[in-house]
């Protein structure tokens, strides 16, 4: 086999990950930051005691239920143009069921009235993390006022949803004052004459 | 009948005060204050008594009402009070002063204290000459006023002035240095300047403070010296630091500077009551330098001994029993007011502060307390309150007694009938106290060079200094937290950590300079010690703002910046005029992204300290992250003329210079930086980018090569020799560069090197495939070394064997 197609094979992974993803990991590790609480959050329909708060705490036992037609949305709109590199959304389809989402759309604005669908996803029986990466046109980074994550179709058919936990994260700005497009210092000797504070 | 009342009540108001039993004085002062006010409206309609003293006399009272308030902790109610009575005491108008200050009304506050009219406003001789005693305090506040509304010069001014009068204000010391003039603390600390002690000591013989009363000492005899006019010096038993410790029994009539109660001077009498009883301990009664401070030497020039009042104040026994930890004397000199001077205060009875034996003049007790020996432990016995009560009752027919003393309360050399001239007395007082503040004077001298040099961002030469100082002020928390300071602004966080931990040991309660050793920890990236260290500072002291910067960045450390954010919030609503809170917080913001609010935190913190370095600082961060590379450029530049030794800066400076196409100055500027702090990687590492980008390879190479010997596990360094190799066309050895960067960078953190390492891989057909299938995917670093050697002519031979390896893969 070829050394190219061995690269392919180890890094194109399904994204409903082998090794689970965790995002607060990767906000603790500096990878990317939460950018949601910079915005406001909206949903179409929501039961009582079901609604936005249960979907941005920070446990998976508390979640959202729609309750209304199809398609179920939730509305993410910042105050300025936000840098999105990826959602995450948990999913179970255990606990969940008919409530899982089965297909889900990412799209992204200015407003309500001209979102571009960017990713279009079918999950089947899903079960963690769900990690949608975000691209904006020329496949630079996305930057965006207006983010919607839409529920089109659910598992058995079902008519509302439940969803658990959604992260936006933001990439980080690592780039430190340096003459070359260099990221931070990894050792902590140079790291600690990288800034002052 | 009104005097009759109030002195007893005022000598409980002041025993409650010392107690710090505030509520109870709060009343009895209120009460006491209604009296007055009757009485005096009662006076003024009979003219019984002159205006002056029932004014003085109600000035008194609303005086005493407002300290009661002050100390409470409520200086809105006192400055109320003080504003609808107006008094003319200079020690209440310092109050109101006050007042007003810390409620943040400073042109009320400015005019109090220099006010005039608005075509001629006070210079500060005139404010020294109306505030009298609490001048050196006046003026002290006035420069802090002056630094608010960001008049520096008159700041110095006036900063100066209140030295000179009084040189044991360190504060004023502080904020002069920090204002960036360059003092020299042998000219400021010394006491020759000084006529007489009464400028520390409180209140002047005199009524309402402004002129000394002239009080008569029936000391006897002569010595003949010169204009010891100052009668001051005689008034001043009331206070010593432990009055001003425990804050103080100050006599009514005599001026009530309650601005002993002010923490500078409280500081200053701490560490010389602290000095003092080190010293009684230590017993080394005049010796030269240690401790060299805080008593007074036992063989006095005067004759008599009299120079050293052993008396006590009517409070102070219980005061002192209560404020001293050994059983030594209260070192309170006492002073006697005779009939004459008590009439001209205004008072009619004798007051209840002075010592059982009526009259007797005693000559004042200098800053410190020490008393005259041990031995004369025994010979001094402890008047209790009621004895002194009945005795006070008495005394107002004691008439003025020239002479002799009982020698039980005094000193020890109990027989001295020898009569001194009050002159005599005074200036041998004088002498005395030189001596003994002379000590403190020394260190203080010592102390102010070493934090003069650090103010200045010497902080080479104020290490030296510091280290130099007598071991046990070596080891106190304030020059053990400097030596942190020191070494954090010359980026040696390890060494400022090292110190910081002394400070922690032995003083755990101290909050000042704790915000640094977080940031030193920042910097270290230790997360476990900065969360204990914020844990245990959130115990000591939740409304201190380095406490809650510290947590802060705990917070940020660990990337919750959200987190981060509401506790820095805290602490600039805690401490608004605390500019490093600002400061943090604007880091923070610049890490969330959020430059517009960031920016206007560094300005706030600009506003307060002009000479913050880190905020402009981060003022130029901002602008280089909006690529706006010439105004950061003039921003860092501001920072490095504060702090000209800081290599990071000098980094920046170079980076942003090379960004401008400046490039030999960038250049100039890193050999610069190199050579002030060889320890600094980065210089080395930006001066080979330089290299890099300026197509000097060769030098980049060497330069590399040094730092890899320098920080071997930095990635970015192999990171940067891959890049050089790649521009040199060592294609092979790029990619062994770029595959040592990825495994010394495990987390991943930098994105580039895989946008790096993707065109090295699909470069050159036929290499990329052999060193696969040979040594994995990611370099094998065993395999490595002996490549290093290969020449890039080695890549040749490996050609054939693909072809083979690609007739396999069919």
């Amino acid at each position: 086999m070829s050394f190219s197609s061995f690269i392919d094979m180890i890094t194109m992974l399904p994204s409903e990950a082998v090794e689970e993803y965790d995002p607060y990991k990767e906000e603790r590790l500096g990878r990317v930051r939460e950018v949601g609480n910079q915005a406001v959050w909206s949903l179409s329909t929501c039961k009582p005691g079901f609604g936005v708060d249960q979907l941005r705490d920070l446990s998976l036992e508390t979640y959202w239920q729609s309750d209304g037609p199809q398609p179920h949305l939730i509305n993410i709109q910042f105050k300025r143009k936000t840098t999105v590199q990826q959602v995450c959304i948990y999913s179970d389809f255990k606990q969940d069921e008919s409530y899982t989402p089965n297909r889900v759309s990412i799209r992204a604005g200015t407003s309500f009235h001209d979102l571009r669908e960017l990713e279009v996803r079918e999950l089947s029986e899903p079960s963690g993390w769900l990690v949608f990466a975000l691209r904006g046109a020329d496949d630079r980074p996305l930057r965006t006022y207006h983010l919607q994550i839409a529920v089109i179709t659910n598992h058995q058919n079902g008519r509302d949803t439940h969803m658990r936990q959604v992260r936006v994260h933001a990439p980080v700005e690592q780039r430190g004052v340096t003459v070359q497009p260099v990221g931070s210092f990894v050792s902590v000797e140079c790291s600690q004459y990288a800034c002052l504070r | 009948m009104k005097m009759i009342i109030q002195e007893p009540v005022q000598a409980a108001i002041w025993h409650c005060l010392n107690h710090y039993a505030y509520s109870d004085a709060t009343f009895l002062a209120e009460r006491l204050c209604a009296e007055d006010l009757c009485c005096c409206l009662a006076d003024r309609r009979c003219r019984l008594t002159a205006p002056v003293s029932s004014a003085v006399q109600s000035d008194e009272s609303v005086h005493l009402l407002a300290t009661c308030y002050y100390r409470s902790g409520r200086p809105g109610q006192a400055h109320t009070l003080l504003h609808s009575r107006q008094p003319r005491l200079p020690a209440a108008r310092y109050l109101l002063a006050l007042c007003c200050f810390e409620l943040d009304r400073l042109a009320e506050a400015e005019s109090i204290l220099s006010g005039g009219s608005i075509l001629k406003p006070k210079g500060h001789d005139d404010v020294s000459g109306e505030f009298g005693d609490s001048a050196s305090l006046a003026l002290r506040l006035l420069a802090r006023i002056y630094i608010r509304t960001e008049r520096k010069a008159k700041a110095a001014e006036a900063c100066k002035k209140s030295l000179k009068l009084n040189p044991f204000l360190w504060s004023a010391f502080v904020d002069l240095c920090n204002l960036g003039e360059s003092v020299d603390s042998a000219k400021v600390f010394t006491t020759a300047g000084l006529d007489s002690f009464a400028m520390c000591q409180g209140p002047a013989g005199g009524g309402p403070g402004t002129e000394p009363a002239p009080q008569q000492h029936h000391a006897p005899a002569p010595h003949g010296v010169g204009h010891v006019t100052n009668v001051n010096i005689t008034s001043t038993p009331y206070q010593t630091p432990v009055n001003a410790l425990a804050g103080g029994a100050l006599p009514p009539g005599c001026g009530l500077t309650v601005s002993k109660a002010t923490p500078d001077s409280e500081k200053d009498a701490v560490r010389g009551k602290q000095a003092l009883f080190r010293s009684q301990l230590n017993s080394t009664v005049g010796s030269p330098y240690s401790p060299s401070f805080g008593f007074l030497p036992l063989d006095t020039p005067s004759p008599g001994g009299e120079s050293l009042p052993l008396g006590l104040l009517s409070s102070s026994p219980a005061l002192t029993n209560n404020a001293e930890t050994h059983d030594t004397k209260p070192g309170f000199g006492r002073r006697v007011l005779n009939r004459k001077d008590r009439a001209m205060l205004g008072l009619s009875g004798s007051s209840v502060k002075e010592n059982n034996k009526a009259n007797r003049l005693v000559t004042p007790k200098s800053p410190s307390r020490k008393i005259k020996t041990r031995s004369s432990k025994t010979a001094l016995t402890t008047p209790n309150f009621n004895e002194l009560n009945e005795k006070n009752r008495s005394e107002r027919q004691l008439k003025s007694e020239p002479r002799g003393r009982p020698g039980s309360e005094t000193i020890t050399s109990a027989a001295d009938a020898k009569p001194l001239t009050g002159q005599q007395l005074q200036v041998a007082a004088l002498t005395i106290q030189r001596g003994s503040a002379e000590g403190l004077m020394s260190l203080l001298r010592d102390v102010g060079a070493a934090y003069q040099q650090l103010s200045q961002f010497s902080c080479r030469r104020a290490v030296d200094l510091l280290s130099a100082l007598p071991a046990h002020q070596f080891d106190t928390g304030w020059v053990l937290s400097m030596l942190g300071k020191a070494h954090f602004e010359l980026n040696d966080y390890k060494e400022a950590v090292r110190y910081f931990q002394m400070v922690r040991e032995r003083e755990p309660y101290r909050l000042e300079t704790m915000e640094y050793y977080s940031t030193a920890l920042w910097h270290l990236q230790r997360e476990v010690e900065l969360s204990a260290l914020a844990q245990d500072l959130l115990d000591h002291g939740r409304h201190s703002a380095e406490v809650w910067c510290a947590a802060g960045n705990c917070f940020s450390l660990q990337k919750e910046h959200e987190t981060a954010i509401r506790f820095f919030t805290r602490a600039v609503q805690v401490t608004p005029q605390f500019a490093y809170g600002h400061t943090l917080l604007g880091h923070e913001y610049v890490m969330t992204e959020e430059l517009e609010k960031a920016l206007t935190c560094f300005r706030r913190a600009v506003s307060i300290d002009p000479r913050h370095y880190n905020a402009w600082y981060g003022i130029g961060m901002i602008f280089y992250k909006q690529e706006r590379y010439t105004m950061a450029e003039m921003y860092f530049k501001n920072a490095l003329d504060i702090n000209p030794q800081s290599s990071v800066l000098m980094c920046h400076v170079g980076v942003v210079q090379h960004n401008l196409q400046k490039t030999d100055a960038a250049l100039l500027t890193l050999n610069r930086a190199i050579a002030l702090d060889p320890a600094n990687p980065l210089c080395k590492f930006h001066r080979a980018s330089v290299f890099l980008s300026s197509e000097r390879l060769q030098e980049a190479l060497d330069e590399l090569l040094q730092l890899k010997q320098m920080v071997p596990n930095e990635s970015l360094v192999f990171f940067l020799l891959g890049k050089v190799h790649e521009k040199m066309g060592h294609a092979h050895l790029a990619r062994m560069h770029f595959s040592w960067a990825m495994d010394l960078d495990p987390k991943g953190a930098n994105n580039q090197l895989k946008e790096a390492i993707e065109p090295a891989i699909s470069r050159g057909p036929g290499d990329d495939d052999k060193t696969a299938g040979e040594a994995g995917v990611l370099g094998d670093s065993s395999f490595l070394p002996a490549d290093m050697t290969a020449t890039p002519e080695a890549a040749e031979p490996f050609q054939p064997i693909q072809a083979m390896e690609s007739d396999e893969s069919l």
